[in-house]
């Protein structure tokens, strides 16, 4: 019992400490982050339990222990570490070492409160720590356009969750994240209660229609702030929140879970195909967050055991790969001081931890196996596939397909503009150097996290981590062993490199390139990774591209890519056009009421008598 | 010994003495009016522990028993209004101190501020109906001159509107009161609240009722009688501010009216469902009306200043509803919102005393040199727009709490929307104000200004841990008071 108030505590007076004595707030979020890790783990040894503390006699605060808040709240601890570990020697304010262990504490308190208003309590005052955490901009960014924008939306579905939170209160008597049975939504209020919460989950983890504020923040706040808050915070805690209510507050309907799964799939699409299109690869990775949290929105939509197993297990995964990636496209940009891809190149000779982290980390993004992307998206299809919830299933399967080769194709361009293309003239390889230690270890942590969480999908992560957490057992899931394909796809690249190092590399050549007689300046040969879609609206050129293709299947497939990369384009635009048009006209309502009223108030007493004489003949006219 | 006249009897005292002793020394005015002002406050939150839940504290003027002579009484409900009183005018009477340096006449200053609070202490704690327009006058009066107190042209011209709007309400409160007298022959509130339950509705009472909310809709500014607040808040001098934002407008409104309509005419939401409709109605405009334009402002106190219509709007809805959780949502709001809206104004204070101007678009990158006037005004928007740790949250929980009990879902969606509008506009200070990284070098204020800032800061955030606390000793037993109805008269009069 102590424990948990040592847990929750500790880092948030770390954090206080920090704020008086701002010099060692660096060192206090380190120490904190791993004391929260220690005790987190030592939780382990009071489950399964639930405990109330009470600090004013009639206010019970009650914690409750289970194997998903315990797991979560392990993996909040440690991430939060690898962050601040990440970030001590970087140039950001000290302001952000004294929010990031006080938002652990109070995201710990979250994970840990079984009460909802104490719930309530912790996930509110998180909000106020992610604005602060949010203004601290890179340097020389003002970064309070963006979290501001963050402020309201996230503002608003706390405000929706709120609302469900009483409603449930006042009508149905829940009143606990861990009611002993969940209940069936039945009720119309319940319903409206439901999609309240439902909407605090989705805004929390990044999804449709409240994301707009992560790309925004992307290139305005340093890169260990998108590490900690979309990609590692929201996604715990919003992942949590949405469990709970699926499977533990209600039992959902059909239609309920058509909604869920149709938010997700739109969120997939937007995020994916709006990452396909920046040029800045902070801002890739954040609509790429966003585009992976539409398929754990999707994976919990399904209710079936392996999709929401799968959600768990792509959650996990997530935070891993995404957060390496944030880490090492940060020490690019701290290394070279560039953000946008098209200043970027060539950086794989020189920084090659970083390279290898990333390209671990991008791949198992992308979903490639048997990194551990793969397992986890492979679940979701599974689900999708053997629930058939509703004849739209072939659609979400599509999207989340789709999805996922998009996936590829931008972090490939990502892989090729940072670290593969020809670097640009003003770039000087020379003289940049390899993050420092405290730079590329974490990447390459988490890297070698993303192998062994795919290799050793079943035995480790599943088996040792999911299993236990979720009430119903996961089936076997079709024919797929990572451990035999790993061997395979290793046995098959030590052939192509015997086959690289004996057959062309000895024998190629270079030599500079001529036109008509004319040595090419290398600033026009270079091709920078943001030119690789483009031209992705127009099909005819990645017919151009593929024309060493072969034969008539491979051309109807560039030609299906192609339509649906469009149609994901156009829908992706309609879709931000409609929520801007949203926007709007809310703005429009707010500008013309506002315009009136102030009109109004002319400051000519006569006008003024006279809507008191118009209030009075009102009165008489309702009351008498 | 009753202790219940000292209320009053002190602040009326202190304006008499401060024109007369600061003839011998000029610092007796601050020294007497910040005594008088701490002595209020130890008075108020020790009153509290000297009754129990449902007790009543009844004073009767100079012996007269209760139907023939004046009364004061002190239930919950007074006792909070007491305690709010009491609150913000410490702290503005404190941060008086230096503030007055800008000012001639400090002592006809602290004169007119201890008379207003004097008139607003009675008006809480008065058991009879004409005394209560006695202490209304009192403290309204005060309030026009010292709205005028910069006596340049826009404060005159502010506090010429204010006094015409306000004395049309003080005669048709006057109006009322006569009626009633010849109604029931008695202005003890009591003794009218039985005769009134007795006699029976007909024209003439609701006749009463709706000159009497147009009176109280005037004094408290609800939409649309409110045109007067926006010139006037903002003239005085910004400690005055405080108290008129923050405490004035809601014992001469919200509590009197609140008073009447519950404990002397028995209206309930059950018995009279036309009057809630109203108030609810009334405070969904203000709510709605103040918060946009609030947002359209460019003049920091003139923003807050339609923030306090959007406010009591908020608290007029949760009285409109009218039923238990509402009606304390109501009440804390009256609480959270005076300490709350009065560090706001000081704040503003100080950066005029700081810049000398209060103009958003001239105003910029106060927060680094301003720390404490900085952080005090962030966290005042974070408890006003309703951040749960602090103490602005639970009104507005509570008072959506009470509209989802009463099936009013769509109001309950409506006030939570709304709500963010308020987080909106005030943000635009942070935004401007505080946030503007320009380099300026204005010094942070003076001691005694920090000092009523972080007084307030302190309540704030203690009131928002404590809210169980609070609720139990003093918001429910003081929504008690309302629900029961006309028991009220049976309670004072005996049988």
């Amino acid at each position: 019992m102590a424990l948990i108030t040592d847990l929750i505590l500790t880092p948030i007076v770390f954090g206080l400490i920090g704020m008086v004595i701002k010099r060692i707030s660096r060192w206090l979020a380190l120490i904190s982050s791993a004391i929260s890790t220690y005790y987190s783990i030592q939780l382990l040894g009071l489950l399964p339990g639930s405990f109330t503390i009470r600090l004013t006699p009639p206010v019970p605060i009650i914690f409750q222990l289970d194997l998903l808040s315990v797991t979560l709240s392990i993996a909040t601890s440690v991430l939060t570490f690898l962050v601040v570990l990440y970030a001590i020697n970087q140039k950001i304010r000290d302001r952000f070492f004294v929010y990031i262990p006080i938002a652990l504490g109070i995201s710990l308190g979250a994970l840990l409160s079984s009460d909802l208003i104490l719930f309530l309590f912790f996930w509110g005052f998180l909000l106020a720590i992610v604005f602060g955490l949010l203004l601290v901009g890179k340097e020389g960014r003002d970064p309070s356009a963006a979290a501001q924008k963050a402020l309201f939306l996230l503002g608003a579905s706390d405000f929706a969750m709120l609302l469900g939170i009483v409603l449930l209160l006042t009508t149905i008597g829940i009143g606990s994240l861990t009611p002993p049975f969940p209940k069936p939504l039945t009720s119309p209020i319940a319903i409206a209660g439901f999609i309240l919460i439902l909407a605090g989950g989705v805004g929390k983890i990044g999804g449709f229609p409240f994301h707009t504020w992560i790309p925004k923040s992307a290139d305005v706040v340093p890169p260990a702030t998108m590490a900690f808050l979309p990609s590692v915070l929201d996604k715990i805690l919003g992942t949590y929140l949405l469990i709970r209510l699926l499977t533990r507050i209600f039992i959902p309907s059909p239609s309920i879970a058509l909604l869920i799964m149709i938010i997700g799939s739109i969120t997939i699409v937007i995020g994916v195909f709006m990452a396909l299109i920046q040029p800045n690869g902070m801002r890739t990775l954040a609509y790429s967050t966003i585009g992976q949290a539409g398929y754990i929105i999707v994976g919990l939509g399904t209710l079936h055991p392996i999709g929401i197993a799968g959600a768990l297990f792509h959650m996990f995964n997530n935070i891993i790969y995404k957060t390496g990636l944030f880490f090492t496209l940060g020490s690019v940009e701290a290394a070279t001081g560039r953000s946008n891809l098209e200043d970027l190149g060539g950086l794989a000779k020189v920084m090659p931890i970083t390279f290898f982290s990333f390209l671990i980390s991008g791949l198992a993004l992308a979903g490639v196996p048997p990194l551990s992307g793969f397992c986890s998206k492979w679940m979701i299809y599974q689900a999708i596939i053997q629930s058939r919830s509703h004849w739209l299933w072939p659609a979400f399967l599509i999207a989340a397909m789709f999805g996922s080769v998009l996936t590829l194709a931008y972090i490939l361009k990502l892989l090729y503009a940072t670290f593969l293309s020809e670097p640009p003239k003003d770039l000087d390889l020379d003289r940049i150097q390899e993050a420092t230690v405290n730079g590329w270890f974490p990447p390459l942590l988490l890297a070698v996290g993303a192998i062994v969480f795919g290799v050793f999908a079943y035995s480790v992560p599943i088996a040792r981590i999911i299993q236990p957490i979720l009430p119903t057992r996961i089936e076997a899931l079709g024919f797929w062993q990572p451990v035999l394909a790993t061997i395979l796809l290793l046995i098959g690249l030590l052939i192509g490199l015997l086959i690289y190092l004996f057959g062309t590399a000895l024998r190629a050549k270079e030599s500079k390139i001529f036109i008509g007689g004319e040595e090419i300046d290398s600033e026009e040969g270079r091709i920078p990774g943001t030119h690789f879609y483009s031209s992705l609206p127009q099909i005819y050129m990645l017919e151009k591209i593929y024309t060493f293709g072969k034969g008539g299947a491979f051309d109807f497939y560039n030609y299906l890519v192609g339509i649906f990369t469009s149609l994901g384009i156009v829908a992706g635009k309609v879709i931000e056009f409609l929520i801007q048009k949203f926007y709007e006209v809310i703005a429009a309502i707010y500008r013309i009421a506002g315009g009136v009223g102030s009109e109004a108030h002319s400051g000519i007493l006569p006008n003024y008598l006279s809507w008191l004489l118009l209030g009075l003949f009102f009165l008489f006219l309702f009351l008498w | 010994m009753n202790l219940l006249p000292l209320f009053f009897a002190l602040p009326l005292a202190g304006a008499f003495l401060i024109p007369i002793l600061s003839k011998i020394w000029r610092g007796f005015s601050d020294l007497i009016a910040n005594s008088i002002t701490t002595i209020l406050l130890f008075l108020s939150f020790y009153s509290l522990n000297l009754f129990e839940e449902g007790e009543v504290i009844i004073y009767k003027m100079g012996g007269w028993p209760p139907p023939l002579g004046i009364t004061m009484v002190y239930d919950h409900l007074s006792a909070l209004i007491v305690i709010s009183i009491a609150i913000v005018v410490f702290a503005a009477s404190i941060f008086s101190i230096r503030y007055l340096e800008h000012f001639t006449g400090r002592v006809k200053f602290y004169t007119l501020f201890m008379l207003i609070t004097a008139g607003m202490m009675g008006v809480a704690i008065t058991g009879d109906i004409f005394n209560l327009f006695v202490f209304v006058e009192i403290a309204s009066i005060s309030s026009y001159a010292l709205v005028a107190f910069g006596i340049e042209k826009e404060e005159l011209e502010a506090a010429f509107k204010y006094m015409v709007m306000g004395e049309i309400a003080s005669l048709f409160l006057l109006f009322a009161i006569a009626l009633l007298y010849g109604r029931a022959s008695t202005l003890n509130m009591a003794d009218l609240a039985n005769t009134l339950s007795v006699a029976g509705r007909d024209q003439l009472f609701w006749f009463v009722a709706a000159i009497l909310l147009f009176s109280f809709a005037i004094k408290s500014a609800l939409f649309p009688f409110h045109s007067w607040l926006p010139d006037a808040h903002p003239s005085a001098p910004a400690p005055v501010s405080a108290i008129l934002s923050g405490i004035f407008v809601k014992v001469l409104g919200v509590y009197a009216l609140i008073r009447l309509s519950f404990n002397v005419f028995g209206l309930t939401p059950q018995n009279s469902p036309i009057f809630f409709h109203i108030l609810i109605f009334l405070g969904l405009v203000s709510v709605f009306f103040g918060g946009i334009i609030a947002s359209r402002q460019r003049d920091y106190k003139r923003l807050l200043a339609y923030s306090t219509i959007a406010q009591i709007g908020f608290i007029m809805v949760g009285i409109g509803i009218g039923n238990f959780w509402a009606i304390a949502g109501g009440l804390f709001h009256i609480l959270a919102h005076a300490i709350t809206k009065s560090l706001l104004f000081l704040t503003s204070g100080a950066v005029v005393y700081a810049t000398g101007k209060r103009d958003l678009e001239e105003l910029a990158g106060l927060g680094k040199t301003m720390g404490i006037t900085a952080w005090s005004y962030r966290l005042a928007t974070l408890s006003l727009s309703g951040l749960p740790p602090l103490v602005g949250f639970f009104p507005k929980l509570f008072i959506i709490i009470g509209a989802c009990q009463a099936k009013l879902y769509w109001l309950a969606i409506l006030l939570a929307i709304l709500s963010v509008f308020t987080l909106a506009y005030l943000l635009k200070i942070i935004r401007k104000v505080y946030f503007t990284t320009k380099e300026v070098s204005t010094p942070e204020t003076p001691f005694s200004m920090r000092l009523s800032m972080l007084f307030l800061v302190i309540l704030m955030i203690l009131f928002g841990f404590g809210f169980q606390g609070l609720l139990n000793s003093l918001i429910i037993p003081a929504t008690k008071v309302l629900l029961n109805g006309t028991g009220y008269g049976r309670a004072i009069l005996g049988g």
